[in-house]
């Protein structure tokens, strides 16, 4: 026990947690709950069901008074894609542009309380409480892997800085970064500590991500590649043949779900994970291009049947800009994406503050990494790519769309990571009775979850913000 | 394991109960937006029905409300209303195009023709009236080169004008003019991307022999 009362884990990379005072909340071992925990556990409780009314009233706002029109961005689109899969019997294809899960999910919405308004008030309503119930899920997942006290400050964070704004637009984004989130906790989580249990919920998590937004591939690719590296290094070093299972696991479960998707995109596209941004729009250097050449080219189903001369690939792209024209372009874009990021909602700060506030604990490295230098190698190259890999991406596509819209779904992995990385290095040094003590880091959570209750505040009762030209961008384009 | 689906279990019903009070909560919240804006709405309707009361031919009146009926596509209330207000305002350029718009909708094509051309010739400027004029002598009357030449007009005024370009591209497609109609939609895609998606679409619809 540390002197705050909580139990702390052994550094943390499992799923062992201290909790809110003095009840251990341990997903292996329960231990009595005291009265003083009790009446914590209620106080919490309450201001929870305070925290989710103003959380709905402020969403509420944006999504009730600032997005009056469907026809703004890409909500009819949806709209129309989920009367479009109910008319059909999910025959419907699009032109995968928009992936099915969003739409699925807004098909009984489209028959449901019809009296009650229309369907894009009654589309409103369900994506602001469908938003709250992903927050839930934020939080659970956050729960387990940093424990109560940061995984409450997480959920502040995006809650008031990201959600609330998003929550009012009838589109997949909210979705997405809960699922993309969850997906990284687990795969971060199962390659420092490899278990079937994080293992499936990653594959499956990444599945749900994929269903929703395709651009979680990448990271899907990237965590069964390390996946895979790891259960080889715990083979040569522990001869652990279960292990080998694990990346087929994965890779099971993340492909069953997608499979009907995958099928239909093999029989009509010829490729089982084809998409319309990655094969036809990231190639060019405006979105005006881009659609101009689709109108052009693009036959019922959106398959582009590019003239003889005219096709728009990777290898085109090399052979027009060369080594130089890419390197400018990615330059710049990830200028343009730095600039469009600090200048949105103000979310952006979040990870940057934490940042410099732990970041004396990041030059204390774990006692145990050294010695067991497999056990965080893999995690860390793994999380090295989950960011690299699409801010590299949203560099590239800057000149086509820089919404910040794009760099906004790694905000939720990127606050995770710092807090994971503090609060297991702050624990490690609290139970050695380092540098900083269990109060302080105490001290220091409560601070930053009485600011973003201050926040929280600021952003619900104070004006609604209305769509600036950098708001038209966040929710604009496709 | 029994424990994690337990704990499974308990997130599950949490998000239950969120998602239920979030419904309500949300549905409450929708409702009073819903009915602030349908009280707005009644006072604004209410307040133009007692100044109509009080000068029937009030010009903003009239042409507020047939612009209200045509945004709703009642074509035949609005021009109900602008003959009133044009016999009060018979000067009035934008009445007439008004007029000849809802004409146009009701194929109304010869007076039509003739509310156009009154509303250029009130304003020779209003680049509007002279489009309308010049795509309604295309549509009913056939003569191409007039339309084409007076929208050119238009264009060689305002460059940048989406509508002159997108109506030259249209009545490049009555030439059979592919071409042209394509350099139109280029142009008119850097300006306005919906409506050159439009043109684009008529290019496609078209059939080339």
């Amino acid at each position: 026990m540390s002197d705050t009362g909580e139990r702390v884990t052994d550094g943390g990379l499992g799923l062992r947690q201290e909790g809110v005072g003095s009840r251990v909340i341990n997903l292996e071992n329960r231990e009595s709950i005291s009265v003083s925990g009790n009446l914590k556990l209620l106080l919490f409780v309450c201001l929870c069901v305070v925290l989710l009314f103003v959380y709905l009233y402020a969403a509420s706002r944006q999504g009730f008074e600032i997005n009056v029109k469907a026809s703004n961005n890409d909500q009819q689109a949806y709209l129309d894609y989920a009367k479009q899969l109910r008319d059909t019997g999910f025959e419907y294809v699009g032109n995968r542009n928009r992936m099915p899960g969003f739409p699925t999910l807004l098909i009984p919405v489209l028959d449901f309380g019809k009296e009650l308004g229309d369907l894009f008030l009654r589309a409103r309503v369900f994506s602001i409480s469908f938003s709250a119930v992903l927050l839930v899920f934020v939080f659970s997942t956050a729960r387990i892997f940093l424990g109560t006290l940061p995984a409450f400050l997480l959920l502040l964070c995006v809650a008031f800085r990201s959600y609330v704004f998003r929550a009012g637009y009838v589109q997949c984004e909210p979705a997405y970064y809960a699922f993309m989130y969850m997906a990284f906790a687990f795969s971060f989580s199962s390659l420092l500590r490899p278990g079937f249990l994080p293992v499936s919920c990653a594959a499956l998590f990444h599945s749900l991500a994929y269903l929703f937004k395709a651009s979680s591939l990448p990271s899907a690719a990237f965590f069964i590649v390390f996946l895979t590296m790891r259960a080889l290094y715990d083979f040569k070093v522990g001869k652990d043949k279960r292990k080998l299972l694990m990346p087929v696991v994965a890779i099971l479960l993340f492909l069953v779900p997608i499979s009907p998707h995958m099928m239909t995109s093999y029989e009509v596209y010829g490729n089982p994970f084809y998409n319309y941004n990655s094969s036809h729009t990231m190639w060019y250097d405006s979105w005006e291009e881009a659609s101009s050449d689709y109108s052009k080219w693009a036959d019922s189903v959106g398959r582009i049947h590019y003239p003889e001369g005219e096709r728009m690939g990777a290898l085109q792209t090399w052979e027009k800009l060369g080594f130089g024209g890419i390197a400018t372009r990615l330059v710049d874009g990830a200028g343009m994406m730095l600039q469009k990021s600090m200048d949105s909602y103000g979310w952006f700060w979040q990870p940057a503050l934490l940042f410099l506030l732990f970041v004396p604990c990041f030059f204390r490295p774990h006692p145990a990494l050294p010695a067991k230098r497999g056990t965080w190698l893999f995690a860390a190259m793994y999380a090295f790519f989950f960011f690299a890999t699409p801010l590299a991406l949203f560099a590239w596509y800057a000149p086509i769309d820089d919404g910040p819209r794009f760099p906004l779904s790694l905000h939720l992995p990127l606050m995770h990571l710092i807090l994971f990385l503090a609060v297991r290095c702050m624990a490690v040094q609290t139970e050695k009775g380092g540098v900083l003590p269990g109060r302080i880091y105490r001290a220091i959570l409560m601070t930053l979850i009485l600011v973003a209750l201050a926040d929280a505040w600021v952003v619900a009762f104070g004006p609604p913000l209305a769509e600036s030209p950098h708001a038209v961008m966040f929710y604009g384009g496709n | 394991m029994a424990r994690l689906f337990v704990h499974l279990l308990y997130v599950l019903l949490l998000s239950l109960l969120v998602f239920a009070l979030s419904v309500v909560g949300t549905g409450y919240l929708a409702y009073r937006y819903e009915e602030e804006r349908i009280e707005a709405e009644k006072l604004k309707r209410e307040t133009e029905k007692r100044l109509a009361e009080k000068s029937p031919a009030h010009p903003a009146l009239r042409l507020n409300r047939a612009t209200d009926l045509i945004a709703i596509k009642s074509y035949k209330k609005a021009i109900e209303e602008l003959e009133i207000f044009l016999k009060s305002y018979p000067e009035s350029s934008r009445g007439w195009n008004l007029l000849g718009f809802c004409q146009s909708k009701l194929n109304l094509g010869a007076e039509a023709a003739e509310s156009y051309k009154k509303a250029w010739q009130l304003n020779p400027e209003d680049s509007s009236a002279k489009m309308n004029y010049a795509m309604i002598l295309f549509v009913m009357q056939d003569d191409l080169p007039r339309a084409e030449e007076l929208v050119k007009e238009v264009l060689q005024k305002e460059p940048d004008n989406p509508q002159a370009l997108f109506n030259l591209g249209f009545l490049s497609l009555g030439r059979k003019d592919r071409k042209s109609a394509e350099q139109y939609a280029e142009r008119l895609l850097k300006i306005n991307s919906d409506r050159a998606a439009e043109l684009y679409r008529l290019i496609r619809m078209q059939r080339w022999e």
